[in-house]
C-alpha cells in the first residue's frame, strides 16, 4: 500500500513536457487565486461585487455549475456498468476523476464564499446540530464530500488492484458503483433543491428546477468530459472509441434540447402576461428600463445552446469532429453563462420588494475564481496521471501480469513516453 | 553508542517526565491565565473553538464566554460593554404593529436603531428600511427605500417601514445549515454571531430583505457605542457574519420598549406582548384593520400594518 502511494505521488512529478507545462501554468493561476483570496480574507467579502441585495454571485454560480459537471460522470459510468458498454468501461476512471475533481472544486468555491470558513470546517463535526433534514445547504455539505469520496474510492480500489497485478472483484466494485450512480442523481437533485426551496426568490422557486438542473448538468458535464477525452486522445494518452463519442454527443444533443425546452417553458410563463412571479424572467430576457445588465449574457447563452442543439441534431454534422468540438465548447460556455451566472444572479433581481440592483464581479472575485478552476484542473490532471500510469504499467504490475486483453485496461495506439 | 538499556530507559523517562511537567504547568497557566491586557480570560482557544451550541451551554460556560467577549471589547473600544444573557420570559411572545397613517417617513427609527444596535457606520448598516410609496398604491413593492428629501411627508406619498418581522415560521431559520439562527421562546428570531459561518443562505431565504451581512470589518466610533448589550442582540459583531433586527432583545426582556418604538415621534409604532390580552398590540389587532406582507408565503410574520 505504501509503495502504491509513493509510486503514485512520484508519478505526479513525471510526465511529458506538455503535462509539466500544463501543471505549471495551472499552478501559476492557482497562486494568483491564492493572492486574491488572501485579499478577501484580510478585507472581508466586501472586495467582491456582492452586496445585501445580491448576496450570491460568481462563486456560487461556479459552484452550481461544477456540481452539475461532477454529476455528469454518470453518463460514462452508467453505460459502462449497466448497459455493459465495454468501450465506455475503459474510460470510467477518467470519468470518476472528473467527478472527483469537479466536486472538490465546487467545495472550494463554497469555502471561499463564506465569511468564516474556519467555523464551517469545525461545525461539520457537530453534524449540523440537527439541521440536516431541513437545511438544504447542510445537505450540500454531506452530499458533495460523500460524492467526492466515492469517486476517489472507486478508482483508488481499481488502480490499487491493477497495481498489484490483480483483477478487481465485482462484489466490491459493483455496490460502490451503484452507490455512485444513485448519488450522482441525488446530488444534482439536492443541488436544485438548494435553489428551489427559496420561496423568497420566484425565479428559483419552480418545480422545473430539478429537471432543468439535471438536463443542464448532463449537457455541460458530458460536453466538458468529451472535450477532455478528446484532448487526452489527441495526446496519445487514451483510446477514444467512436462508439463512445457518438453516445456522448447524442446525450449532449438530447440534454441541450431538454434544457432549452424548459427555458422556453419558463420564458413563456414569465413573458405571456406580466406578473410579479415572472419579473425575474423578464429581467433576464428583456431587462428593465434602468438595468439591462444580464440581457446580452442570457441571449448569448441561449444562442450558443441553440446553435449547438440544432447542429447536433444532424448526424452528419455530429460526426464531424471539428463541428462536434465547437458544439461542445458552445455547450460548456453557454451553460455556464445560463445556469451558472445568469440564473444565480437573476434570482435576486428584482429583490424582495422589487428592488433592481446590479452585480458586477470584481477583479478579486475573478482572480479567486480562476485560481480555483486552476486547482480543479490540477486535481483532474493529477488523478488522470496516476490512473494512466497504473493502467499503462508505468508503475506497478498492472500491464505485465494481467495481460493486454484484460478488459479493464484501455487500448491505446502507442506507448506513453 | 548508546548506554546500557537500563540507564537509557531511565534517561528517557526523565526527559519525558520533565517535558510533561512543563507542558502541564504551561497548560494550567494558559488555561486559567491572564491575557495580554492583564484581564482574566478563563477560556483557552481550543475550548472556544470547539464550543457547544449556545442553547446547550451550561451557565458557567456561558459566563466564561461572555467574560472573554467583554475583555475583547474592552481591548478594542476601550469601553466597558456589558453582554447580558437575559433569557426569554415564559409568558411573552412579542409582536409589532405599525400605523400606516401615522408614519410620515422621518426615519428617526432607522437612526435610533442603528445607534442602539451598534450597527456599523462604515459600511453603513441599517436594519430598518422605510419605503416611500404612492398613497394610491399602498404596496411596498416598487417603493423607494432610498428617498432623499428635505421635507417629509411628500404630498401623495405614504411610508412603510420594513424590518425583520420575526416570523413565526421563519424561512431563514430553516435555511441555516449550522443552527446559528433560531426562534427563541418569546418569538424573537436571534443570531449567534459566534456560530454564523457567513454563508448568507438566510439572506437568500428571507422574503422581506431583512438581514444584513458584514461585508467588511464594522466601524463604530467608540464614543457612540451602546454598552448595554445582549449576547444574542446588539453586542458588537465581527466581520463575515449576518445580523438583523432583534426586537432590541436587551431592552424588551427587561420590560422596556425597542429603540425604534421609543424614537418614533408620531406614535406610529406599537410593540408589546401578544400573549397579554390587555396589551396595546392586542388592542390594535382586535380593533384595527390590519395586514401583513406576503401572507401567501406562509411565514407568519409578527409585524402588522394597520389603518387607524
Amino acid at each position: 500500500m505504501g509503495a502504491f502511494l509513493t509510486d503514485c505521488i512520484r508519478t505526479l512529478f513525471r510526465g511529458s513536457p506538455a503535462y509539466r507545462a500544463a501543471m505549471l501554468i495551472a499552478g501559476l493561476f492557482a497562486l494568483v487565486g491564492a493572492h486574491g483570496y488572501y485579499l478577501q480574507l484580510t478585507s472581508g467579502l466586501g472586495v467582491t461585487g456582492m452586496h445585501d441585495l445580491v448576496p450570491w454571485g460568481v462563486y456560487i454560480s461556479n459552484f452550481a455549475y461544477l456540481v452539475g459537471v461532477s454529476g455528469a460522470a454518470l453518463m460514462i459510468v452508467l453505460p459502462a456498468y449497466v448497459f455493459h458498454r465495454d468501450d465506455a468501461r475503459h474510460l470510467v476512471l477518467i470519468a470518476h476523476g472528473l467527478a472527483a475533481a469537479a466536486a472538490a472544486t465546487a467545495l472550494l468555491f463554497v469555502f471561499v464564499d463564506i465569511g468564516h470558513p474556519e467555523r464551517a470546517l469545525l461545525l461539520m463535526t457537530n453534524l449540523f446540530s440537527g439541521k440536516l433534514p431541513s437545511s438544504m445547504l447542510a445537505w450540500d455539505v454531506v452530499a458533495i464530500p460523500g460524492y467526492l469520496l466515492i469517486n476517489t474510492a472507486i478508482p483508488a480500489y481499481v488502480l490499487y488492484r491493477h497495481y498489484r497485478g490483480r483483477h478487481t472483484e465485482t462484489r466490491v466494485l459493483w455496490p460502490a458503483v451503484l452507490v455512485m450512480m444513485c448519488w450522482s442523481v441525488a446530488l444534482l437533485t439536492e443541488e436544485a433543491f438548494l435553489f428551489a426551496s427559496a420561496i423568497a426568490r420566484p425565479l428559483w422557486h419552480s418545480p422545473l428546477l430539478v429537471p432543468r438542473f439535471i438536463a443542464a448538468a448532463f449537457a455541460s458535464g458530458t460536453a466538458l468530459l468529451l472535450v477532455v477525452l478528446s484532448i487526452m486522445r489527441g495526446r496519445g494518452l487514451i483510446a477514444l472509441p467512436e462508439g463512445v463519442v457518438r453516445m456522448q454527443s447524442l446525450i449532449i444533443a438530447a440534454s441541450l434540447q431538454a434544457n432549452l425546452l424548459m427555458v422556453g417553458s419558463e420564458a413563456f410563463t414569465g413573458l405571456y402576461r406580466p406578473t410579479e412571479h415572472g419579473e425575474s424572467v423578464r429581467y433576464l430576457l428583456m431587462g428593465t428600463p434602468d438595468d439591462g445588465g444580464l440581457v446580452p449574457v442570457m441571449w448569448l447563452a441561449l444562442g450558443m445552446q441553440g446553435a449547438a442543439a440544432l447542429t447536433l441534431m444532424f448526424e452528419r454534422l455530429r460526426n464531424l469532429r471539428p463541428v462536434l468540438w465547437a458544439c461542445c465548447a458552445a455547450t460548456v460556455v453557454g451553460l455556464w453563462l445560463d445556469k451558472g451566472l445568469s440564473f444565480v444572479v437573476a434570482g435576486f433581481v428584482p429583490g424582495p420588494f422589487g428592488e433592481i440592483s446590479s452585480y458586477v464581479p470584481t477583479w478579486v472575485e475573478t482572480q479567486v475564481s480562476m485560481g480555483i478552476w486552476a486547482i480543479g484542473a490540477i486535481a483532474f490532471m493529477a488523478l488522470a496521471r496516476v490512473a494512466l500510469a497504473v493502467e499503462h504499467g508505468e508503475i506497478g504490475r498492472g500491464r505485465r501480469e494481467i495481460g493486454l486483453d484484460d478488459e479493464s485496461l484501455p487500448r491505446r495506439p502507442s506507448v506513453m513516453p | 553508542m548508546s548506554d546500557s538499556p537500563k540507564v537509557s530507559r531511565r534517561r528517557a523517562l526523565r526527559v519525558l517526565g520533565t517535558a510533561a511537567a512543563a507542558l502541564g504547568v504551561g497548560g494550567v497557566a494558559r488555561a486559567g491565565g491572564d491575557d495580554a491586557a492583564g484581564v482574566r480570560t478563563s477560556d483557552p482557544w481550543f475550548r472556544r473553538f470547539f464550543r457547544k451550541h449556545y442553547r446547550r451551554m451550561t451557565p458557567e460556560e456561558v459566563d466564561a464566554m461572555v467574560e472573554r467577549l467583554e475583555a475583547r471589547y474592552r481591548k478594542r473600544y476601550g469601553r466597558e460593554i456589558e453582554v447580558k444573557q437575559t433569557p426569554a420570559r415564559d409568558d411573552a411572545v412579542y409582536g409589532y404593529a405599525l400605523s400606516v397613517d401615522r408614519c410620515l417617513g422621518y426615519r428617526d427609527c432607522v437612526h435610533a436603531c442603528q445607534k442602539e444596535q451598534n450597527a456599523s457606520r462604515d459600511p453603513e448598516i441599517q436594519y430598518i428600511r422605510v419605503f416611500e410609496v404612492d398613497a394610491g398604491r399602498l404596496t411596498v413593492r416598487g417603493g423607494d427605500p432610498d428617498y432623499d428629501r428635505t421635507e417629509v411627508p411628500a404630498p401623495g406619498k405614504a411610508y412603510l417601514p420594513v424590518q425583520c418581522f420575526h416570523c413565526d415560521n421563519p424561512p431563514c431559520v430553516t435555511a441555516c445549515p449550522v443552527d446559528a439562527t433560531w426562534k427563541e421562546k418569546d418569538g424573537i428570531v436571534v443570531i449567534d454571531y459566534d456560530r454564523c459561518i457567513g454563508c448568507r443562505y438566510c439572506i437568500v431565504s428571507c422574503p422581506y430583505g431583512a438581514r444584513r451581512f458584514n461585508w467588511s470589518e464594522p466601524e463604530i466610533p467608540a464614543d457612540e457605542l451602546t454598552t448595554d448589550t445582549h449576547y444574542l442582540g446588539n453586542r458588537p459583531r465581527p466581520v463575515g457574519v449576518v445580523e438583523k433586527c432583534n426586537f432590541c432583545v436587551h431592552r424588551v426582556r427587561e420590560g422596556r420598549q425597542p429603540a425604534c418604538q421609543e424614537a418614533c415621534p408620531t406614535g406610529a409604532r406599537v410593540f408589546g406582548n401578544l400573549l397579554d390580552p390587555d396589551s396595546e398590540i392586542r388592542q390594535v389587532l382586535r380593533h384595527k384593520k390590519v395586514f401583513r406582507l406576503k401572507e401567501e408565503l406562509g411565514t407568519e410574520p409578527k409585524f402588522w400594518y394597520f389603518m387607524e
